[in-house]
């Protein structure tokens, strides 16, 4: 049974949602939710259901690409208004690492760090990402000029510059590598394993379209499964 | 003895509860993105962050022969996961309370988590598995846990999976090839902090101390039965011993869940069709593992014959007895049916019919159509077409007044077309079983 809370936070992000459904919503129990046969109580719950299951499918279809050592960022244009609800969820799971996620339009783009979360919404996903890598490569500049200071400075100071110098070249290589494409090896990694659990019989297209729209697969950039293309990181940059 | 419940793996120190955002309730559809930060301040304290939670990419070429075929020796096995309860989740925060979200690849097999053998050397000789001694074309691979740790954080970090599941091979000998295998998990959970879900095979034979060690790391652990009776095990694999290697085992399990917190259980599978078993041993197994051995759940897998196995000969399996079996799994676990009423899907030789067991235990069970506004939880359930949260609902519903519409059904989530034949709705009964012919 959906408690009210989940709820009125699921209806918020219908994109059907009105101020009239919001009120009613707020009037019912978990129970009469639940069991209700009012056509507008079971418009109610199908819209909550319809926003859940979209992040549901989100979380479970979305492919993360790394930008550099700090950044996963990922193609989602979710119908309802849930972009911060999955940028959350990484961002959780992978604590220090900026999630940005998003499509031509929005971005949402999230960092769990130190306990607490911070959020930032953008036009797009490839103005978000040149943003932060405009902004990394000025941190990375920052640490450059440290470095500078190091060598008249104390001994232990040196060191940590030569470190950030270190890092940032190797933030740079990976970068690189990432507008090549997200790196050959990687790809080839999820696309040998997946292949190797293919099993006509266990494989079922309908019961696969049955859980994931196209449209759906579309939003949640999952055409390299299919065997299209794939959106890279230079098509937005 | 003092009951303790053990986290050996947990790394991280508890969470302190959130940002503002996370307390804040966004019940109106105008304020739903609050607690904004500047991209400079994120870029800044992600790039300070002294903790990377998956690490650098992967440096080092991985061999992908390997992965491809480590990955195929698991294309039969069995995954999921039912609902991981941990303590301390919301600090922990990544394995899923509701269970794992589906990952497909291409063809709509669903992949969630990165299902892979440690080693494919084996010394036993099972009928139906390819990486049997006996194969002899078989290139040997083995991981070493920091290359199958690598693996699992680069799919990881994609989305690509959930969690590991890791069986293996024997290798030289299960103690030596168990301890490599929780040799990698350990790396993972500690060095990495990885706090995705993890299944672990236990090998048959391995000590009580590996097992226990397994436990303590993996969210949920199990050992294969394979077969539903040891005579049936004789068939499929001569050298593997039912009761030592196997059942002892279930129970090392069983006895250490006592101590050790185990999230999401101990789970087996089994061959269906391989050694001639009917579907009547396999349920009577199937108890056995629920109520003695406190199972969580029993897969099975439908036989395929592989070329260059021992049984490359044999015929394989339908596809559906599989599902059958699931669907009786269902009825015994989450409907609560009893033994001797589940007996009545079977037929005389003991197989299923491949038809919905749920139907012939209905026609075997009522004797005439149900009023939905009288019946009992457990009346409701027993219909074809009404599950458990549906029956729930009709009973929250028949509070506010009787239910005298098969569409009022429909709405409250009842399959009408299935259930019509055994509800009477408005004084009548919707459709009769032979009218839809069942």
């Amino acid at each position: 049974m959906m408690r009210t809370g989940e709820l009125l936070r699921h209806l918020a992000a219908h994109r059907n949602s009105t101020d009239r459904l919001m009120a009613r919503a707020r009037t019912l129990s978990p129970e009469e939710v639940e069991a209700s046969t009012d056509p507008e109580v079971l418009r109610i719950r199908r819209m909550a259901l319809a926003v859940r299951g979209e992040v549901c499918r989100m979380r479970g279809f979305i492919r993360l690409r790394p930008l550099g050592e700090r950044v996963l960022w990922g193609r989602i244009s979710p119908h309802h208004d849930v972009g911060f609800e999955i940028s959350d969820f990484f961002a959780r799971r992978f604590p220090g690492k900026l999630i940005v996620l998003g499509d031509g339009r929005r971005s949402w783009t999230s960092l769990y760090s130190e306990g607490a979360l911070h959020r930032q919404i953008g036009d797009g996903l490839s103005s978000t990402l040149a943003d932060i890598s405009r902004i990394m490569d000025l941190l990375a500049e920052g640490s450059e000029e440290e470095k500078g200071d190091g060598v008249t400075g104390a001994d232990e100071k040196a060191e940590k510059g030569r470190d950030g110098g270190e890092e940032k070249e190797r933030e740079k290589g990976q970068a690189s590598e990432a507008r090549e494409g997200g790196g050959m090896e990687r790809s080839d990694l999820w696309s040998v394993y997946y292949r190797s659990q293919d099993e006509p019989r266990k494989a079922g297209g309908r019961r696969y379209s049955g859980r994931i729209s196209r449209r759906a697969e579309r939003s949640a950039s999952l055409e390299a499964e299919r065997g299209s293309a794939t959106t890279k990181l230079e098509d937005l940059i | 003895m003092a009951i303790s419940v053990m986290w050996v793996w947990r790394p991280l120190p508890p969470t302190r509860i959130l940002s503002p955002s996370a307390t804040h309730d966004p019940i109106s559809r105008e304020d739903h993105h609050p607690n904004v930060t500047s991209l400079e301040k994120m870029a800044r304290l992600a790039t300070e962050s002294c903790f990377d939670s998956v690490g650098p990419a992967p440096g080092r070429a991985i061999d992908l022969a390997k992965v491809e075929a480590l990955g195929r020796g698991t294309k039969y096995d069995l995954c999921t996961s039912s609902a991981a309860k941990r303590q301390g989740e919301d600090a922990l925060g990544s394995a899923l309370r509701g269970g794992l979200c589906h990952s497909f690849t291409g063809s709509g097999r669903c992949v969630s988590l990165f299902k892979t053998l440690y080693t494919n050397a084996c010394p036993h000789d099972c009928g139906y598995c390819p990486n049997a001694s006996i194969s002899a074309s078989k290139k040997i691979f083995s991981y070493d846990p920091e290359e199958l740790v690598r693996i699992t954080l680069a799919l990881y970090r994609e989305n690509r999976i959930e969690g590991l599941f890791l069986s293996s091979g024997i290798g030289r000998d299960e103690n030596e090839t168990m301890e490599e295998m929780i040799e990698a998990v350990r790396l993972l959970r500690s060095a990495h902090h990885f706090r995705g879900y993890v299944h672990l095979k236990i090998l048959p034979g391995s000590s009580k101390e590996h097992v226990r060690e397994a436990m303590e790391l993996a969210d949920r652990v199990s050992v294969n039965l394979e077969a539903p009776s040891s005579a049936r095990m004789a068939e499929l694999c001569p050298s593997k011993e039912y009761e030592r290697d196997i059942l002892a085992r279930q129970r090392y399990i069983q006895d250490i869940s006592r101590y050790v917190a185990l999230p999401a259980g101990q789970t087996t599978q089994m061959v269906v069709g391989a050694a001639g078993e009917t579907d009547r041993e396999i349920f009577d197994r199937m108890l056995t593992e629920y109520d003695v051995l406190n199972l969580k759940r029993v897969y099975f897998s439908a036989f395929t014959p592989l070329a260059g196995t021992a049984f490359e000969d044999r015929e394989k399996a339908p596809a559906w007895r599989e599902h059958r079996l699931y669907q009786i799994d269902w009825l015994y676990r989450i409907y609560k049916l009893d033994e001797g009423e589940i007996a009545a899907a079977f037929d005389d030789s003991g197989y299923l019919p491949d038809g919905d067991p749920k139907v012939a235990i209905a026609r075997a069970s009522f004797e005439e159509p149900i009023d939905p506004n009288g019946a009992s939880f457990a009346e409701l359930i027993r219909v074809p077409g009404i599950g458990p949260k549906t029956a729930r609902r009709i009973l929250l519903c028949r509070k506010n007044g009787r239910i005298e519409r098969m569409r009022d059904l429909a709405a409250l989530g009842v399959a009408a077309r299935r259930a019509g034949p055994f509800l009477k709705v408005g004084g009548k009964a919707a459709a009769t079983l032979d009218r839809w012919g069942v």
